[in-house]
C-alpha cells in the first residue's frame, strides 16, 4: 500500500514538473529577423535582375563598415560611378567568362560578394591597394570614384578595375585547385613587401611580368593571368621582349605552366579568353553606362 | 507517514525549482523588435524637420581640426542633401543614407557625397595627410534622438556631433552670413585671461592649445576643439583650464575678443600679428600701375628699359615674397621674385622688422636664386634700388586696409615720400 502511495506521489510530482516546465513557449520570432527595409532604388533593382539572380553575386555599392577593412580610412563610392562600373563589370568580366565557359562556371566559382569602395586604400608604406579577394568569397574594388564614365579609357579601366578583377578571380581559381609547385622553383628571389622598391624594368629583367608579381609566387601566378588576358598580344610580346634574356626565359617558363594549368584544370584557353576580352574592351565606349 | 511528509516536502522543492525556470523578461519585446522600432523611430525623427538639421561636425579622434557646420536634409526615400560652411554657400550635394542596426542604431552615409564625404575621404581633399584626410566618419551611432536634438558618435573616430533642427529654410543665405562671421572670428593665436590669470593660446585649425603652468611651476598643455556659433564660439565639451571653465563664448567684434557667456571675467583675446610681420611672411604682388611714387616709378622704368635692351624680355610677374611661394623648386629666401614667362629669378632681400608698422629692406645677392645673379647683371639693380639703397637699407612705413587680413599694403620710405608703392595680396601680372 505504502509503495503504491509513494509511486502515485512520484508520478504526480513528475507530471507537475513536466507541466511546469512545458509552460513557457519559445518566441517563434527569430531575433535575427530582418524586417527592416532600406528604400530600394532603380539601381538596386538592376543589380538584382542583372547580377544577383543570373550570376549569384551580391553587389554592394553602399559602403558597409562590417564588409570593409576598418584599418583603412575609406570613402564610399559615388552612385553614378557605381552604376557605370557595375555595367562594365557585367560586360567585360562576367560575360567574358560566360561566353567562354557557359553560365554555370561563373555562378559556381565567382566570388559571391563584390564590394565597391570610392577611395583607394592607402598603406603606410605609401602603396595603395587596388583590390582584394577574401577566400574566394568576396572581391573588393577600390578607387571607384576615379572612374570617368564620360571618357572611358580602357587602360585606366584595366589598371584600376579589370586587371584587379581578373587578378583576384585568378586567386580564387588557384585557391580552389592548386597549381604545380614547379612554378615556385622558377624564380627564387621573391621580394615580399619590398616589391614597391623595384622598378618595372627591374621586375621584367628578374623574370616578373609586373612589379607586384615579384612579391610572392601566388601573386606572380595571377599577375601573369591578368596581364595576359587584359592586354593585346602585341602588348604582352613587347613587354616580354623588353626583359633581359634571363627574364624572358623565366616569364616564358611560368607562362607555360599557367597556360597548362588553366587548360587542364579549368578548360580555359588563355588565347581565346584574351580574344573575347579584347573584343569586348573595344566595345565599351558604345555602352550605356547610366540607369 | 514521516516518509510521506519528507517526500512531499522534497516534491514541493522540485516543483518550486522547476517553476523558477521561467524568468520574467526584463523587456516586453524581443531585442529585434526593440531595435527595429528604434530604427523606425529615429528615421522618423531624422526626416521630420522641414528645413533639415544643422550639424556641428567634429571629425577625427582628438578633434584636431575642430568643428564645422553642416546642413542636412533627410528624406523618406533614403536621400540626404548636404551643404556646409566650408563649401560655397549655395552648393549642395545629394547622396544616399540609411539608418540601420549595427552596434546600436547607426546612421550611415554610405554613398559618396561631394560635401559630406570630403571629411572622410582619405585622399585628403581639404586637409590632413594622404591616406587619412580629416578622418571623419561615414557611420555614426545614434546616441540620443529627439525632435529637438540628435547626438551622433562617429563610429571610427568616437567623436560626438550634434544635430539641431535648422531654423531657416534659406540654407544659402544662412551659410553665407555664417561664413562671413566665421571669417571674422578666425585667428591663429590668442590669450586666455581669467580673474587672476593670463594663459598663452596657440591655434591650429579650430583647436586651441593652452600653455598652462602647474603648482610646481612646470608647464603643461591643455587643448580644446571648438566650433563657431552664430555669435561666437563653443568648445567641443566644457573644458577646465587652470581652474577656468571654458564652454561658450560670445564674440565682441568691436573689442575683438571672445567673452564667456557663463562668466564674463573669462575672456579669450585674439592675437593679431603687427602688419610688419604679416608683410614679412606674405606674398605681395607688384604691379606697375600701383607704383605711385615718382622715385619708385623711375626705378622700375629704368629697370624695364635696361632689361629689355639687354635681353629683349619683360617682366610678367614680380613679387616680394619667399622664392618658393612663386616658383616651385626655389628655397624660401625672401626677396624680389620674378618671372618673364620663360625665365625665373630670385633676388634676395633681407627684411627686418623695425617697429610694428615699419620694416627695413636691404639687397643681399648671396641669397639670389635661379637666374637672380644673371638678372642683376642685366638691369635688375634698377628695380632693386627702390627697395635697397645699394648695400644700405631703406626703411618703410606700412599702412594697410585690414591689419588682420590685409588685401593690400602701402609702403612709403621714411624721409623719401616719393618712394611710395602699394602691393596686393592678389595674383596679377606686372603690367
Amino acid at each position: 500500500m505504502k509503495n503504491i502511495f509513494r509511486t502515485t506521489i512520484f508520478v504526480l510530482v513528475a507530471a507537475l514538473c513536466s507541466i511546469a516546465c512545458s509552460k513557457e513557449e519559445l518566441n517563434p520570432e527569430s531575433i535575427f529577423s530582418d524586417t527592416l527595409t532600406t528604400p530600394q532604388n532603380k539601381f538596386d533593382e538592376w543589380i538584382s535582375q542583372q547580377i544577383t539572380i543570373p550570376y549569384n553575386i551580391q553587389l554592394k555599392y553602399r559602403l558597409e563598415d562590417k564588409e570593409s577593412n576598418t584599418s583603412y580610412n575609406l570613402a564610399p563610392a559615388e552612385f553614378d560611378k557605381s552604376v557605370a562600373l557595375a555595367k562594365l563589370t557585367k560586360f567585360l568580366w562576367l560575360e567574358s567568362y560566360e561566353e567562354l565557359l557557359g553560365d554555370s562556371f561563373i555562378r559556381q566559382y565567382c566570388p559571391k560578394i563584390m564590394l565597391f569602395v570610392g577611395s583607394p586604400a592607402y598603406n603606410a608604406s605609401g602603396s595603395i591597394v587596388l583590390g582584394t579577394a577574401e577566400g574566394g568569397m568576396k572581391i573588393t574594388l577600390y578607387n571607384v570614384n576615379s572612374l570617368n564614365p564620360y571618357n572611358l579609357d580602357i587602360e585606366f579601366l584595366n589598371y584600376w578595375y579589370f586587371h584587379t578583377m581578373h587578378h583576384e578571380f585568378a586567386h580564387i581559381l588557384h585557391q580552389t585547385k592548386n597549381f604545380s609547385t614547379d612554378f615556385n622553383l622558377i624564380s627564387l628571389d621573391y621580394q615580399s613587401s619590398s616589391w614597391v622598391n623595384i622598378t618595372d624594368s627591374e621586375a621584367l629583367n628578374m623574370g616578373y611580368i609586373t612589379r607586384y608579381a615579384s612579391s610572392e609566387p601566388n601573386e606572380d601566378f595571377v599577375e601573369i593571368i591578368s596581364t595576359y588576358i587584359t592586354n593585346t598580344k602585341q602588348y604582352w610580346d613587347n613587354r616580354v621582349a623588353s626583359a633581359s634574356s634571363e627574364g624572358q626565359e623565366k616569364i616564358k617558363a611560368k607562362l607555360d605552366i599557367v597556360r597548362d594549368y588553366l587548360k587542364t584544370s579549368w578548360g580555359i584557353d588563355m588565347d581565346t579568353l584574351r580574344d573575347i576580352i579584347q573584343r569586348r574592351s573595344n566595345l565599351v565606349t558604345g555602352l550605356d553606362l547610366t540607369l | 507517514m514521516k516518509t510521506i511528509t519528507r517526500i512531499l516536502f522534497l516534491a514541493s522543492l522540485v516543483v518550486a525549482f522547476s517553476c523558477q525556470r521561467e524568468e520574467d523578461n526584463i523587456f516586453e519585446k524581443s531585442s529585434t523588435q526593440r531595435i527595429n522600432e528604434a530604427v523606425k523611430e529615429y528615421t522618423t525623427i531624422l526626416t521630420t524637420p522641414e528645413n533639415g538639421w544643422k550639424m556641428s561636425y567634429f571629425p577625427q579622434t582628438s578633434q584636431k581640426f575642430g568643428g564645422y557646420v553642416f546642413l542636412l536634409k533627410f528624406d523618406d526615400k533614403g536621400n540626404v542633401t548636404v551643404a556646409s560652411e566650408i563649401f560655397d554657400s549655395d552648393d549642395t550635394a545629394t547622396s544616399l543614407y540609411q539608418v540601420n542596426q549595427n552596434a546600436g542604431v547607426t546612421l550611415c552615409f554610405d554613398t559618396y557625397n561631394e560635401i559630406f564625404t570630403s571629411f572622410s575621404d582619405p585622399s585628403a581633399p581639404l586637409a590632413g595627410d594622404t591616406g587619412y584626410g580629416m578622418e571623419g566618419d561615414n557611420d555614426f551611432l545614434i546616441v540620443e534622438a529627439s525632435k529637438d536634438r540628435v547626438v551622433l558618435k562617429g563610429k571610427k573616430s568616437g567623436s560626438y556631433s550634434v544635430l539641431e533642427p535648422m531654423k531657416s529654410a534659406d540654407w544659402a543665405g544662412y551659410l553665407k552670413s555664417f561664413q562671413t562671421k566665421a571669417d571674422d572670428m578666425t585667428y591663429t593665436a590668442f590669450v586666455l585671461t581669467g580673474p587672476d590669470k593670463s594663459i598663452k593660446v596657440s591655434g591650429s585649425y579650430r583647436k586651441m592649445y593652452f600653455t598652462c603652468t602647474d603648482e610646481a611651476g612646470e608647464s603643461y598643455e591643455e587643448s580644446s576643439a571648438y566650433i563657431f556659433t552664430d555669435d561666437g564660439l563653443k568648445m567641443y565639451t566644457p573644458v577646465e583650464v587652470e581652474g577656468l571653465l571654458l564652454d561658450e563664448f560670445k564674440y565682441d567684434a568691436k573689442a575683438l575678443k571672445f567673452v564667456s557667456t557663463e562668466n564674463p571675467s573669462i575672456v579669450i583675446t585674439p592675437y593679431i600679428a603687427p602688419i610688419a610681420e604679416t608683410f614679412m611672411n606674405g606674398s605681395w604682388c607688384i604691379r606697375y600701375a600701383n607704383l605711385t611714387g615718382s622715385f619708385t616709378k623711375s626705378c622700375f622704368d629704368a629697370g624695364d628699359a635696361a632689361f629689355y635692351k639687354n635681353t629683349g624680355l619683360s617682366l610678367m610677374y614680380a613679387y616680394l615674397c619667399k622664392g618658393d611661394d612663386l616658383i616651385s623648386g626655389y628655397n624660401s629666401n625672401w626677396g624680389f621674385t620674378t618671372y618673364t614667362g620663360q625665365y625665373a629669378g630670385g633676388n634676395g632681400i633681407n627684411v627686418t622688422k623695425v617697429a610694428d608698422n615699419k620694416v627695413s629692406m636691404v639687397y643681399d645677392s648671396t641669397k639670389n636664386q635661379g637666374n637672380g645673379d644673371t638678372f642683376a647683371s642685366l638691369g635688375f639693380t634698377y628695380y632693386l634700388n627702390a627697395f635697397s639703397n645699394g648695400t644700405n637699407p631703406r626703411t618703410f612705413t606700412i599702412t594697410t586696409d585690414n591689419v588682420k587680413s590685409p588685401s593690400w599694403v602701402r609702403l612709403v620710405e621714411d624721409g623719401n615720400p616719393d618712394n611710395d608703392f602699394t602691393l596686393y595680396d592678389e595674383f596679377e601680372t606686372y603690367k
